[in-house]
This record gives C-alpha cells, structure tokens and sequence, in this order.
C-alpha cells in the first residue's frame, strides 16, 4: 500500500461532533477506549485526545497527558539541581494511546502522529524533559526506532530524552524569520 | 472503562539509579536525528491543529 502524504492528513481534537463508531485498530482495548472512555477523560482533563482524519474518516488518534517522574535517591543527580534548587520531579509527556484504524495501517499515519507529538514537545510551549509511553509488546520495536527506551530493568515504560533530543538538534536552524542564527 | 494510565512514577533504589545513568547515556543514530528535525517540521506545519 502507498504511504499517505501528510497533506492529506488533518487533525481535531476529540469531541461530541464525530462518529467513532466505525473505528477498527484490531485492538479491542483501544477501540473502546477511543469509543468510550476518551470523551469522558477528556472532561475530567485528565488527557486530552487528537483525532487524525483521512478522506473524513477518522483514520487514527492519539491520547496525551501531562505526567512526571519522580526520582527517589538520597543524593540528587546534578542534572536536578540548578542554580541551588532541587527538582526531584521531571516534567513527562506521556503518550497514553495511540491508534491506528486496520484499514489504512502501515500507510505512515502512525509515525505522522508520532512524530507530531514528538515535535510538540520538542518545540511546543511545554517545558518536558521526556516523552515516556507504555507500549504493547508488538510495538515496542517500533517506538526504539524513534530514540525511545526502557531504561530499567523492569521495563515498566519506554522513555525519550527530550533535553538530549534538543541538544543534538541545536545547529539545526530556526524557522522563525525575525531570530537571526549564529 | 478502559484501565488507567499509571501517572506519577516513582522510581526508587535500583531502578532510580539505573534510569539516571541510562537518562545521561542517550544516544541517537543520524536517521534519528533526522526523525526529529522532521517531528520538529510536522509540528510546526500542524500546530494551529494542535489544542491543548
């Protein structure tokens, strides 16, 4: 199948207006989520869900949440410590979901998504250190792709650096007309 | 209900140690580094779709 260009591609944020009822990602669990649960979560701002439309149909979504990592260590890492006050919390982006509906998958709609979050947090208004997911078995390949992984033993969540991400994109230049780049 | 999304980790003893040391070992492959450079463009194209 050809990939899908990302002009053909739009954005809304999850509300009462569309039909998930279509929805297919084979995933039962993220189908009901999508269906079910994300509108109210949404309302209660506990995370707020993007829709991804092709052709009108809603193609596939993602579900983001503020979070953060909380560190428990007797001496902070100097990474923690700026001008002498502590953070022993970091500022996370967690991706909650992400799906994709059967019918167009492996059309490049997942890593448009991924990498649209993946931008919002490396240039969006929010401070965040990492992005950080919990992904299904089958998807964890996937996401390594990207930079992301589990840096614990336990494999409890994969994670993104995004201060070491800016870091390595610092010569890149900036598309804001009135900044001027060294 | 779909199961929540655990929020607020806490790492302690091992794992605080090993996510401090692997956090400052990061390291990107160029096709990465591009995939950033591209998450950035994409962002930037679609941020007025972007509500948050």
């Amino acid at each position: 199948m050809d990939p899908i260009s990302e002009d053909e591609l739009g954005i809304e944020l999850l509300s009462t207006r569309y039909n998930l009822s279509l929805f297919d990602s084979g995933d039962p669990e993220l189908d009901d989520f999508i269906k079910n649960d994300a509108l109210k979560e949404q309302q209660e701002l506990l995370s707020k869900t993007h829709l991804c439309f092709y052709r009108n149909h809603v193609a596939g979504f993602f579900t983001i949440t503020a979070d953060s990592i909380r560190v428990k260590k007797d001496r902070l890492d100097e990474s923690q410590i700026v001008e002498d006050c502590e953070y022993p919390a970091y500022p996370c982006i967690l991706i909650a979901r992400l799906a994709i509906d059967k019918r167009v998958q492996k059309r490049g709609i997942g890593k448009f998504l991924l990498l649209l979050i993946i931008g919002f947090a490396l240039d969006g208004p929010l401070g965040c250190r990492y992005l950080s997911v919990d992904p299904k078995t089958d998807a964890v390949e996937y996401y390594k792709k990207f930079g992301f992984n589990f840096w614990t033993s336990s494999k409890r969540r994969m994670y993104l650096n995004i201060r070491d991400v800016t870091r390595e994109l610092r010569p890149d230049e900036s598309l804001d007309p009135w900044i001027k780049n060294e | 209900m779909a199961k929540p999304v655990e929020l607020g980790l806490t790492l302690e003893g091992k794992e605080a140690d090993e996510f401090l040391k692997n956090e400052s070992n990061a390291d990107f492959t160029s096709s990465q580094v591009d995939l950033f450079r591209e998450a950035k463009r994409i962002y930037r194209s679609h941020r007025t779709q972007f509500k948050f």
